[in-house]
C-alpha cells in the first residue's frame, strides 16, 4: 500500500467531515493520522494494539458522552472518523490494510451524507481516488479508477431509482442547531439570522413571464398572529387546506436547506405546492408547512396566485396586546383620521418617514419595548418595524400579522437563479383592507429603501451612516472594481456550478429515468445493440493469441506464398530461407535476420525483445 | 522390470477460473450497504459511489483474469533426486501478452510453491521450485497451478496445468563412503588408482575422503580428488548382503550411496538385490537403472 497516499485520502474526507462535528473530534483524528505520518516518515515503533484499542474505547466513550447514541448521523460520522485514523495508526499487516480500505470507502460515504455540495463531492472524488490508487503500485492498475468511470455513470443513470415504501430516511441528524427563523419574533431575533451569511435556499423561476426584481422578492415563511407588542408568536393550529397538488407547470423550483422547521419558504402569494420529498398543508391561511421537520435538503415546486389572498377575518387578527395609553391614543387618531384601511397603512408609513425613525443594524437596548422604540429611541431593525406597525394597526382595529421570511437575494447571471442566504432574512406586515384581501406593507421600505434594493447581503456591507439617505447607487459604484468584478464571477459560476449539480443529485429520480430512457430510446437500443454485435463479433473471431515464433513463421510463409514459393511439409524454416535467399538473392539479409529472430524466439530462454513491429518492418522489406 | 513413462508434458486446454476472495466479499457486502444507505437516505452521491466502487470491483475482477491468460508454460521439468536431498521443479513460463504480469503464484501445494513477483511482457522465465520430499519412490505430480490475486486481491483467478509428470526419489545416500572389501573383484583399488590417473577435479561430499589429494588440496587451497582413466576402470561389486546396517531401509541408503561413489569414480559396478541383479556398466543411464531397482 501506498501509505501516503492514503493518509491524504483519509485526511481530506476527515477535514471536510469535521465541518460537521464538534471540534475536538476532527482534531484528535488528524492527531492520530499526523503520527502515522510521522511513523511513516521517521520509522518511529508502530504503537501496541493494547494502546490503540485502549484509544478507541476513550473514543468511544467520548462520543456516547457527547451524543448518548451512536445512531445518529453526526455520532457514527464522528466515531468512523476516530475508528479509521486509528486504525490507521496500528495499520501493520496486508490484513490491516484491506479492514482499511473498505473502512475508508464507508467513510468518503459518510461525507456525502452530510453534503452534496460541490467541494464534499469533489472532495470525496479525490478522496475515493487516493485511497483506492493507493491499493496498487502499478500505475496501469491505480488508473482503472478513470476506466471504471463509464460503468459507473451508466449505473447510475440508469438503476432504478426505487421509492423508499418505508419513509425511511436514513440516520436522524442529532443537529439542533440549523440557523433560520424560531416561532416567534422578538427585538433582535431577526437581526441575530442576519449576521450569518449561510445559505438558505435557491431559486430557480421557470415562469419567463415571471422576473420579479429583488424589490419584489418577498419569500414566505411563518406568519405569527399573536400580538404582545413587539414581540409576536403563532397562534395554534387553526384550519389546514390542501394546496398540494402535483403542478404541470410550475412558476419556480425551490431548494431548501435544512433548517429543522416545519414550514416552507414559498413566494408571496402561492397558490399551489408540490414536491416529491413530503406532503405540505396550507395552515391557518397563511403558510405552508409539512409533517416533520426539514432535516435535508429538499426540492419543492410552487405555481403563483395571480391575485393577493382573500379571506375574513379571523379572530386572532385583530387580537391586540396590553398598550400603553399613547399608543392607543396614537392608534385612535390614526382611525379617526383616516377612513380607509389602506389610508391608515399609508399613515403609518408616513408616519415612520417623516418622524425621523431610523433603520438600524445595532439599535441597542433601548428600543426592546413597543413605548421606547415608537415614541423615544425611534431606532430600530426591520422586526422592530414590522411589529410596531402591525401591532398598531390592530389597534386602529385594522386585521394585520407580521410575517417572516426572506426578503431580496442575490441574482446568479451564469445559473439564472436566485440564492437567498440568512442575511436575506426579513419580517414585514399584511394587513386586510375592506376586500377581504391580504395586503403586504414593509415599512423598511420607507425607513431603508436600500435594504430592499440591494438585498440582504449586500446591505450587510452597506456603511451605517449611509442607511436612509438614498445611496445605493453609490454603494453600488464603489464595489465597481476588477478585483470585485473578478472575485464575484468566480463565486457565481462555482455557484452556478454547484446550484446545477444540487438540483441534478436532489432531482433525479425514478421518473427522470424514464424521462431520460423515452427521449434517448433509440440511441440507447442503438448503442445496446451495436455493443451486443461487437461483443458476438469478438467470440466469433476469439482464437488462442499467437506466439510471436508461431507468428512470424505464418508471416513469413504468407509472404513466400505471395513469391509463389511455398515451404515444404517437413522443411525447416532454416532450410526453406536458404532456398529462398537462394532464389532472391536480394532478400538474403532481411531473410537471414528473420530466421534469427525466429530461432531465438523459439529456442532460447531469454530471447532479445524484437518487438511485432520491428519484425513487421523487416517483413516488409521482402516486397 | 517396467518402469511407469519416465517424462510425459501432457497439456489439455488450459482454462482461466476466477472467483472472489473473502475480501472480495467484503466488498461486495460493502456495495450492498452503501447501496442500503443510499436507497434510504435517497442520496444520489452515495448511489454513485456505490456504482463506482462495483464497477471498480468488476473492473479489477478483469484486471485479475488478465494477469493469469495470456501466461503459458511452454516447458517442465523435475529432474530426479535422493530423498532428503532438495529436488527442483524446472518450468519456463512465457507471458504472451503484451503488458507486464505480476504477483504470481506457482505450485501444486502449500508446500510446493513460489512466487514470481513480475514477468515482462513477451518474455519467457525460467523458475524452480525447490522439492523436498523424503520418502523414496516413484512420485507425481498430477497438475500445477499458476494464480494471482493482482492486483486488488478482490479475486482470485487461477489456471490448471495438468502435466501429470512422474519423477523418482531415489533412497538417501547415506551410510559408510568407502566400498566393502567384498565389493571389489581382482585389482587392488589403490593400485589401480596410481596407474591410471586423469586428472583431479574438486571434492564433493559422496566421496571417499581417501580419494583427496592433499598436495594438490594445499597447492589450490580447495578439496581434490583424482579422476582415473575410464578405459582401467575397476569392476566391484555392490551387494545387498555387504552392506553392515541391519534395517532394511539403511541397506538402500547404504546401496544408494555406493553407485553414486562408484558412477563418480568410474568403476563398472554390478548391483545384486535379493531378488534383482543388474550386470556391469556405467554411464548415467546405468547408474539410474541401479538407482531405480533400489525402489
Amino acid at each position: 500500500m501506498n501509505t501516503w497516499r492514503f493518509i491524504f485520502g483519509v485526511l481530506i474526507c476527515i477535514l471536510l467531515i469535521g465541518e460537521n462535528l464538534p471540534l475536538w473530534i476532527p482534531i484528535l483524528a488528524l492527531l492520530f493520522v499526523a503520527w502515522k505520518g510521522a511513523l511513516e516518515r521517521w520509522r518511529f515503533a508502530v504503537p501496541s494494539r493494547w494502546f490503540t484499542n485502549f484509544l478507541t474505547l476513550v473514543a468511544l466513550a467520548g462520543i456516547l458522552l457527547k451524543y448518548r447514541t451512536l445512531m445518529s448521523q453526526e455520532s457514527s460520522a464522528g466515531f468512523l472518523c476516530l475508528l479509521t485514523s486509528l486504525k490507521l495508526l496500528e495499520e501493520r499487516s496486508l490484513r490491516d490494510q484491506k479492514f482499511l480500505f473498505l473502512l475508508s470507502f464507508v467513510l468518503i460515504s459518510s461525507l456525502l451524507l452530510f453534503s452534496v455540495e460541490l467541494p464534499a463531492i469533489i472532495g470525496a472524488f479525490i478522496s475515493f481516488y487516493l485511497v483506492w490508487s493507493s491499493q496498487s503500485k502499478v500505475l496501469r492498475y491505480r488508473n482503472s479508477f478513470f476506466k471504471a468511470l463509464p460503468l459507473a455513470l451508466l449505473l447510475f443513470l440508469f438503476f432504478p431509482r426505487l421509492q423508499n415504501p418505508f419513509g425511511l430516511r436514513g440516520l436522524n441528524s442529532g443537529s439542533e442547531g440549523q440557523t433560520g427563523f424560531s416561532d416567534e419574533l422578538n427585538p433582535g431575533s431577526v437581526s441575530r439570522i442576519q449576521s450569518s451569511k449561510e445559505l438558505a435556499f435557491r431559486v430557480h423561476f421557470l415562469n419567463p413571464q415571471l422576473r420579479p426584481k429583488t424589490t419584489d422578492q418577498y419569500w414566505r415563511g411563518q406568519t405569527l398572529t399573536i400580538s404582545e407588542g413587539l414581540r409576536w408568536t403563532k397562534s395554534p393550529l387553526l384550519k389546514r387546506e390542501a394546496r398540494f397538488q402535483k403542478i404541470t407547470s410550475p412558476d419556480y423550483e425551490v431548494t431548501l436547506e435544512p433548517h429543522n422547521k416545519r414550514w416552507l419558504f414559498t413566494f408571496d402569494p402561492t397558490q399551489l405546492l408540490f414536491s416529491e420529498s413530503f406532503v405540505s398543508h396550507w395552515r391557518n391561511n397563511s403558510y405552508f408547512e409539512v409533517a416533520a421537520p426539514i432535516r435535508e435538503r429538499v426540492v419543492y415546486w410552487g405555481q403563483v396566485a395571480q391575485d393577493a389572498p382573500v379571506s375574513l377575518v379571523t379572530p386572532t387578527s385583530l387580537q391586540t396586546p396590553e398598550a400603553s395609553f399613547e399608543i392607543k391614543s396614537f392608534a385612535n387618531s390614526l382611525k379617526e383620521r383616516m377612513k380607509s384601511r389602506d389610508g391608515i397603512a399609508t399613515s403609518l408609513l408616513s408616519h415612520f418617514r417623516d418622524s425621523q425613525f431610523v433603520y438600524s443594524k445595532n439599535p441597542g437596548s433601548g428600543s426592546d419595548t413597543l413605548d421606547s422604540f415608537f415614541f423615544k429611541n425611534k431606532k430600530g431593525y426591520c422586526e422592530h418595524f414590522a411589529a410596531a406597525t402591525a401591532t398598531l394597526l390592530r389597534l386602529a382595529e385594522v386585521p394585520a400579522n407580521v410575517v417572516i421570511g426572506y426578503q431580496g437575494g442575490e441574482y446568479n447571471t451564469y445559473g439564472k437563479f436566485w440564492r437567498f442566504t440568512q442575511a436575506d432574512a426579513h419580517a414585514w406586515v399584511e394587513y386586510l383592507n375592506e376586500q377581504n384581501q391580504w395586503i403586504r406593507l414593509d415599512p423598511t421600505s420607507v425607513v431603508a429603501p436600500e435594504r430592499l434594493e440591494l438585498g440582504g447581503n449586500l446591505f450587510s456591507d452597506l456603511p451605517e451612516d449611509w442607511i436612509g439617505k438614498n445611496r445605493a447607487l453609490d454603494f453600488l459604484k464603489s464595489r465597481d472594481s476588477w478585483w470585485i468584478r473578478a472575485k464575484d464571477f468566480a463565486s457565481l459560476t462555482f455557484e452556478s456550478l454547484n446550484y446545477d449539480i444540487v438540483v441534478f443529485l436532489l432531482d433525479f429520480n425514478f421518473d427522470k429515468q424514464k424521462d431520460l430512457i423515452a427521449e434517448y430510446r433509440s440511441l440507447l437500443f442503438g448503442l445496446l445493440g451495436l455493443f451486443i454485435l461487437i461483443i458476438f463479433m469478438k467470440s466469433l473471431s476469439r482464437r488462442e493469441p499467437l506466439s510471436t515464433g508461431a507468428w512470424l513463421l505464418q508471416e513469413i510463409d504468407n509472404k513466400a506464398r505471395k513469391k509463389k514459393i511455398v515451404r515444404f511439409q517437413a522443411e525447416t524454416l532454416r532450410q526453406f530461407i536458404e532456398r529462398w535467399s537462394k532464389i532472391n538473392p536480394e532478400f538474403k539479409g532481411p531473410l537471414t535476420a528473420l530466421l534469427q529472430a525466429y530461432e531465438s524466439e523459439e529456442y532460447q530462454v531469454q530471447p532479445p525483445r524484437l518487438s511485432r513491429r520491428d519484425l513487421k518492418k523487416i517483413i516488409s522489406q521482402l516486397s | 522390470m517396467k518402469f511407469p513413462p519416465l517424462r510425459r508434458f501432457r497439456e489439455k486446454h488450459q482454462k482461466t477460473y476466477i472467483l472472489p476472495t473473502l475480501y472480495g466479499v467484503a466488498l461486495g457486502g460493502l456495495c450492498l450497504l452503501l447501496l442500503g444507505i443510499a436507497f434510504a437516505s435517497t442520496n444520489n452521491a452515495v448511489y454513485f459511489l456505490c456504482f463506482l466502487l462495483s464497477s471498480l470491483a468488476i473492473q479489477s475482477l478483469v484486471e485479475t483474469n488478465k494477469n493469469i491468460e495470456l501466461l503459458e508454460i511452454t516447458h517442465f521439468e523435475i529432474k530426479d533426486f535422493f530423498a532428503d536431498e532438495t529436488g527442483a521443479i524446472l518450468l519456463c513460463l512465457k507471458n504472451l501478452g503484451s503488458k507486464s504480469i505480476y504477483d504470481l503464484q506457482i505450485g501444486a501445494s502449500a508446500l510446493l510453491s513460489q512466487s514470481v513477483p513480475l514477468m515482462p511482457a513477451l518474455l519467457k522465465k525460467e523458475i524452480q521450485i525447490p522439492l523436498k520430499i523424503k520418502s523414496p519412490g516413484i512420485h507425481s505430480v498430477p497438475f500445477l497451478q499458476i494464480s494471482s490475486e493482482f492486483p486488488f486481491h478482490f479475486a482470485r483467478s487461477w489456471k490448471k496445468n495438468y502435466i501429470d509428470i512422474s519423477f523418482y526419489v531415489f533412497p538417501p545416500r547415506r551410510g559408510l563412503s568407502e566400498f566393502s572389501r567384498q565389493a571389489f573383484v581382482g585389482r587392488d583399488l589403490k593400485a589401480n588408482e596410481l596407474d591410471n590417473f586423469k586428472s583431479h577435479r574438486e571434492y564433493q561430499t559422496t566421496d571417499s575422503p581417501q580419494r583427496i589429494d592433499w598436495k594438490v588440496t594445499a597447492r589450490t587451497e580447495k578439496l581434490m580428488v583424482k579422476e582415473f582413466d575410464q578405459n582401467s576402470a575397476t569392476k566391484i561389486d555392490l551387494r545387498w548382503e555387504d552392506c553392515p546396517q541391519t534395517e532394511d531401509s539403511e541397506k538402500y541408503a547404504q546401496l544408494s550411496l555406493w553407485i553414486d561413489l562408484a558412477e563418480k569414480s568410474n568403476y563398472e559396478y554390478s548391483l545384486t538385490l535379493p531378488k534383482v541383479t543388474i550386470g556391469y556398466g556405467h554411464g548415467p543411464q546405468h547408474r539410474l537403472t541401479c538407482l531405480r531397482a533400489l525402489l
